[in-house]
């Protein structure tokens, strides 16, 4: 008892974020598709891309790609995708 | 040396137990933990004179920063003394280098941990063991100086498995993976002399990879024999039909396997060129669908320049990128023949470059 330990971790204070506000619809929303170099991710977005157009109306898909699956999205991407879109999707795959 | 009140960490009251205290507030590897107390986390910082509040690096994910003050906390933890806390700075001074990509390393599904080589004269100094069982238990700052660098990247970078670290299996080396470079037994220049540093000082160089894969050979007598026994055994990282892998690999040579390339006269660059040009399997043997869905990619299906044709199924694919992509190291003890890769993560500009750094005591 009586004896200090020192704290280990970054100790910044982080607050949790909530969610973005959902949309209550696609029509006539730019939506953002970021491809993340994953093998064959595109091909999951191109059917994204065509349910996006064809069954919700979506009237533009901002189509994006990280140069390598290791690293995080530039932050000229992540500017162009907030700016630009109502919502993002950003794809896995394998 | 500085003052406990020049220490900006919050100081926690120790209670009853601290280890259990520890382990409550999620700080662990899973392993016990040696309480960092005022007086050890002092003593040691005695052993840099690097100031406390100086920012070593940011690690990701979370973009923790590195003080002095928290990698000598981490390194108390670990069970690390005074006297190795130079070859953890360093470390986490490699780490954080953009090309070494420790973030990707700390959430990919690949299980990447980062291995820890040390050359030169602090290996003595401090006792990293290079010899018997020199990627194994048994030696205090192989075991330690490996751990340090996994609970800074748990409690400085964030990286905890089942929150943001999605490493499908993980494996025994991610605990600690630290290992010195057997100079003394080796025939060749040692990785931190082929780096352009001079034998004198000393380093630690992190490569981005798993675990080790032994490979046993105790029949070859002759250099072309070996390379070509622990090539073939090389070509099944990853999988046995990537060719050619995205990356570096280590191949940590044992003494006797050293000596029988050194009686044909072959240098680590001879090794090297070698295992590039005949380790290599014709496209119709690594196509998707044979012997496995795994395969050469898409990508390199396609003509790769104007001026060359598409490959056929004749066309002959290396495992190892280029020959450079070859690290080797001596290590190991004097008795018994097996050596050991370590696949890498992704590698280049894509991925991790491995990375080495000068130890300052």
């Amino acid at each position: 008892m009586g004896e200090f330990l020192l704290d280990p971790t970054d100790a910044i204070e982080r607050s949790q974020k909530d969610f973005a506000p959902r949309l209550n619809s696609l029509a006539g929303t730019t939506i953002g598709l970021l491809d993340i170099s994953k093998a064959k991710g595109s091909f999951f977005l191109d059917r994204i891309e065509e349910v996006l157009r064809e069954q919700y109306g979506v009237k533009e898909v901002l189509r994006r790609m990280k140069p390598t699956v290791t690293r995080p999205a530039p932050e000229p991407i992540r500017v162009e995708l907030r700016e630009q879109c109502d919502a993002v999707i950003e794809a896995l795959s394998d | 040396m500085p003052e406990i009140a020049e220490l900006h960490s919050q100081r926690i009251q120790a209670q009853d137990d601290p280890v259990e205290l520890l382990y409550e507030r999620g700080v662990t590897d899973g392993l016990p933990v040696v309480p960092p107390t005022e007086d050890r986390v002092m003593r040691m910082l005695a052993a840099t004179p690097r100031d406390p509040q100086e920012i070593v690096g940011e690690i990701g994910p979370n973009y923790g920063r590195a003080t002095v003050e928290k990698i000598a906390i981490n390194a108390v933890m670990a069970g690390c003394l005074p006297s190795y806390l130079p070859v953890v700075l360093a470390g986490v001074e490699a780490m954080c280098e953009e090309q070494f990509c420790i973030h990707g390393i700390n959430v990919t599904t690949f299980s990447a941990t980062p291995m820890a080589i040390i050359n030169g004269p602090i290996r003595n100094a401090i006792g990293v063991n290079g010899g018997h069982n020199a990627l194994g238990h048994g030696f205090r700052a192989n075991a330690t100086i490996g751990r340090a660098l996994r609970l800074i990247i748990i409690n400085i970078g964030g990286a905890k498995p089942h929150e943001i670290t999605k490493a499908t299996l993980g494996h025994p080396a991610q605990y600690t993976f630290c290992v010195g470079e057997n100079e003394e037994d080796s025939p060749w220049e040692p990785l931190h002399v082929e780096k352009g540093y001079q034998p004198d000082q000393s380093t630690i160089t992190l490569f981005g990879g798993h675990s080790p894969m032994q490979i046993n050979d105790h029949a070859s007598r002759t250099a072309e024999q070996l390379a070509l026994s622990l090539g073939w055994s090389m070509g099944s990282l990853w999988n046995h039909k990537n060719y050619p892998l995205f990356s570096d690999t280590v191949l940590v040579v044992c003494p006797e396997h050293a000596k029988t390339f050194a009686q044909d006269g072959w240098s680590k660059n001879d090794l090297r060129q070698f295992l590039y040009e005949n380790i290599r399997r014709p496209l119709r043997e690594l196509r998707p669908g044979v012997n496995g869905g795994e395969g050469v990619g898409v990508s390199m299906l396609r003509t790769p320049k104007k001026d060359r044709e598409p490959p056929t199924d004749d066309t002959l694919f290396p495992k190892f990128p280029k020959a450079e992509n070859i690290v080797i190291i001596v290590a190991g003890g004097t008795a018994g023949r097996f050596s050991a890769a370590v696949q890498g993560w992704a590698g280049f500009d894509a991925g991790s470059r491995i990375t080495t750094k000068e130890i300052h005591t």
